[in-house]
């Protein structure tokens, strides 16, 4: 069964005929081609498929793309303006990135945190990427970038 | 992308989202945050043929304070809960397990009337929810001819539960609200949540709920409350007629309660029941603790 769904994302109003079976994961990168929104586990333990939808991030691979109807999105797409967002900058710099499937969920859910609380403790940082897995970095260069985009965003010189 | 077909229905008047439910109650299934069902429908643990989304029912919502409770909207989320001046005031240990439920991503989306109707027996709310006397309010479509007519009623929270992952609701029924009468003041009683899960934002072996107050007589009293060892969450009073427990003494009532633990992938019943008596003493100890750091600033 297919139903219409009319989202905006990173600013741009969309419209598309969804499958009520289509995970927003699945509308995002096969019909809009944003791609940049990982698929991994698909049952919501890994974090790859994190978008903000209305100001906060979700597990895109648990809305169904139809519930998803009237919402606003954020993606890893929409993050950069002409240079990337400071988060991504300092994960660049702290070689917080391997091989970059966590990356895009990891980003977005460092830019919830430092939206919410501008200067995080090391502790509150790890709190707020635990809905993320990495198996490459072990964690400790990620928390590093987050603090540096922290201190970046705080001097407002990023 | 869910392999078995459905139909997707986000109704914003109440009497409309219980008519759906009572056309088909065995095909249908509400839907809230999604934090379960959707993960089960893609795995194919859950097949419904027909979706009814709450989300979009103003009544189901919200947070709202009443003389001696404060009535959580079931599609309130665990973020919600855990950040409102108001239940961190009146329900600190509800606020506490909110905080504790997943990750954030699942707090931003997961609500707890999907929580509390689906009743794994290890939900950080259960045991928070016995520890407090709260009280479910359930609404259902009304029997008869009237198109828009519905029931309400309300369920002590030691009834709900009615083994694992099964709760009182009839065909049709849902949680519309959750009432948690309020904590006494700092200064009379202590509260605390306990946790313990084998990898941070994973849901727990067990968790435990505790609450101590002081009484006239100057002796305290309280209980603690338990989940992820039993099918349903248990609330084991402490011994009465006392200044303060011992972890032994609060271990051995945890023990006695909890006859038959569960055992699977995660925890044996052996480990079960060890866990839920270290970590039940653990929140009576915190709880006390709270207590004495009360009555100190009184």
């Amino acid at each position: 069964m297919r139903q219409p769904v009319r989202i905006t994302v990173n600013g741009r109003e969309l419209e598309a005929d969804a499958d009520t079976r289509k995970l927003l994961v699945n509308l995002l990168r096969d019909d809009l081609e944003l791609t940049g929104t990982h698929f991994g586990c698909g049952t919501g333990t890994c974090g790859a498929c994190t978008v903000m939808l209305n100001g906060r991030c979700v597990k895109s691979c648990c809305v169904l793309a139809v519930d998803a109807d009237g919402a606003e999105l954020l993606t890893i797409e929409g993050v950069a303006n002409d240079a990337p967002h400071p988060v991504q900058q300092a994960l660049a710099e702290c070689h917080g990135v391997q091989c970059g499937f966590c990356t895009p969920g990891m980003v977005l859910s460092a830019i919830e945190l430092l939206q919410d609380n501008p200067a995080p403790s090391d502790a509150e940082i790890r709190e707020a990427l635990a809905g993320n897995l990495c198996r490459c970095t072990g964690y400790v260069n990620i928390v590093a970038a987050v603090q540096l985009a922290a201190t970046r965003m705080a001097q407002g010189d990023a | 992308m869910i392999a078995e077909r459905f139909d997707y229905q986000s109704p914003t008047r109440l009497a409309d989202a219980l008519r759906l439910l009572a056309a088909d109650p065995d095909g249908t299934r509400p839907l809230s945050g999604g934090m379960t069902l959707v993960p089960m429908m893609t795995l194919g643990l859950a097949a419904p043929e027909h979706i009814v989304d709450l989300k979009r029912i103003p009544e189901l919502g919200g947070i709202h304070e009443e003389p001696d409770a404060v009535r959580i909207g079931a599609t309130a989320t665990h973020h919600d809960i855990a950040t409102d001046p108001r239940v961190r005031l009146h329900a600190p240990l509800l606020a506490d397990a909110a905080a504790l439920v997943g990750d954030v991503q699942v707090r931003n989306r997961g609500t707890i009337g999907g929580s509390i109707a689906h009743a794994d027996p290890a939900a950080n709310y259960l045991p928070a929810l016995l520890a407090l006397d709260a009280v479910i309010e359930a609404r259902a479509k009304r029997g008869g001819l009237l198109r828009n007519a519905t029931r309400s009623r309300r369920i002590p929270i030691g009834e709900f539960f009615a083994g694992l992952m099964a709760t009182c609701l009839a065909a049709g029924e849902i949680v519309a609200a959750v009432h948690v009468p309020k904590q006494l003041a700092a200064t009379h009683q202590g509260a605390a949540f306990r946790k313990f899960a084998r990898v941070k934002g994973n849901f727990p072996i067990v968790c435990a709920a505790a609450l101590v107050e002081r009484q006239s007589s100057g002796e305290r009293a309280g209980c603690v409350a338990i989940g992820g060892a039993l099918p349903i969450p248990v609330r084991i009073a402490l011994p009465g007629g006392q200044a303060a427990w011992a972890a032994g003494e609060v271990e051995t009532a945890i023990r006695q309660a909890i006859d038959d633990p569960m055992s699977d992938a995660n925890a044996s019943a052996d480990y079960r029941l060890e866990m839920a008596a270290v970590h039940g003493a653990r929140a009576v100890e915190a709880a006390c603790r709270a207590l004495d750091d009360g009555e100190r600033s009184a």
